[in-house]
């Protein structure tokens, strides 16, 4: 039944999508608003993402089916928010949100001025580190042309600065050392063992001195209960988010260290959602997010 | 929670908007009602015959996985 409800969730995303895209597309590509778009012609997806269809969305994130398309970004906007319930609230952006409270609390000293966030995907974790940061430059990048589109798009018509561009956060276009901070929302659990690793050295290699990286991604499965490991694990049998079980079983903190942060600069730490005695899609109320924590 | 309208977001019709409503509901269902009663099922009927079956209680969730996938 939930696999079925997965299912759904895209079939009754897509008609509206399907019916608008001319407009949307238009829509896309010449409304106004701040902000530029890169997608490149020679893109090279990676495996993790053409061997299955992640989420069971047809296509995954990165196919077009016509040019300058956006319909995957376009159905993932309306489907994120019906998967979620509601719960990532009105602009699916509940993570960001998490994610730059912890920030405030434990940086909260540091204004950053260059901010990346990798694995965007609609960039509704992208938009909001804009106006908290409104001196900083914000970037998102990620694999989906589509997406990426979208984003671009989306930010436009919401008058948020930021810039787009189809890339590959195992390996950017990048200055070496041209970013302050570097944060990514729920993006290590849809890579795989050795895109976990690049990424990890991509992202030391792109921050300055000082600069801070927080990937915040799902609970860990390593040391839980089976029955709870196996609930969690649902994801990668029936909705192809096929990282999700082995991701929670790796050592962050080691990786971390082995892709270039000293050991004292590197931690793996925790924000929670909900409260205890709430019913959760686990039936489990609060929820611990995972944040990986290292500063250059 | 309704989902903010922003200058891409595509428009539904009635009936798209009915269907997302629907699958939302849906899940929220099967999160609420359906969900809580795999916990019960483990404790009930799996363990159970999984600790006749091995001695021992499951202890990771890789081995427990067929018992699991096995139970209706």
């Amino acid at each position: 039944m939930q696999r079925t409800s997965q299912e759904l969730m895209w079939d009754s995303a897509i008609d509206s999508v399907e019916r608008s895209l001319p407009d949307l597309i238009h829509r896309t590509k010449f409304g106004n608003g701040p902000g530029t778009l890169r997608v490149s012609g020679a893109f090279e997806v990676p495996r993790y993402h053409t061997a299955a269809d992640i989420h069971i969305q047809t296509g995954a994130y990165h196919t077009d089916n016509c040019s300058d398309d956006v319909a995957a970004g376009a159905i993932y906007d309306r489907a994120l928010h019906v998967y979620a319930m509601g719960l990532l609230g009105p602009e699916n952006d509940a993570l960001a949100q998490l994610l730059m409270g912890y920030f405030a609390q434990h940086h909260g000293g540091h204004v950053p001025r260059r901010i990346l966030d990798m694995g965007c995907a609609i960039g509704n974790c992208t938009v909001p580190w804009a106006p908290a940061f409104p001196q900083a430059e914000v970037y998102g990048i990620d694999i989906g042309a589509p997406y990426v589109r979208y984003a671009h798009g989306r930010a436009k018509s919401l008058g948020v600065p930021v810039s787009f561009s189809q890339q590959n956060a195992e390996r950017t276009d990048f200055a070496e050392a041209s970013f302050d901070l570097v944060v990514s929302h729920i993006l290590l659990h849809e890579t795989s063992h050795s895109a976990l690793r690049n990424i990890l050295k991509e992202s030391y290699r792109l921050l300055s001195p000082g600069g801070t990286m927080l990937h915040l991604d799902i609970a860990r499965t390593a040391h839980r209960p089976p029955l709870e490991g196996f609930l969690l694990e649902w994801e990668v049998w029936n909705n192809n988010e096929h990282f999700y079980g082995s991701l929670g079983d790796i050592d962050l903190e080691k990786a971390a260290i082995e892709a270039g942060f000293e050991t004292q600069k590197v931690r793996l730490d925790s924000v929670r959602t909900g409260a205890d005695g709430d019913k959760g899609p686990y039936g489990s109320g609060g929820y611990d997010w995972p944040i990986l924590v290292a500063t250059r | 929670m309704a989902q903010a309208a922003h200058g891409v977001l595509a428009p539904t019709v009635h009936d798209e908007a009915a269907r997302n409503a629907f699958v939302q509901s849906f899940r929220r269902h099967l999160a609420e009602e359906v969900l809580p009663g795999v916990p019960n099922a483990y404790r009930t009927r799996i363990e159970p015959a999984f600790v006749k079956a091995k001695g021992r209680a499951p202890q990771h969730r890789r081995e427990l996985r067929p018992w699991m996938t096995a139970d209706p």
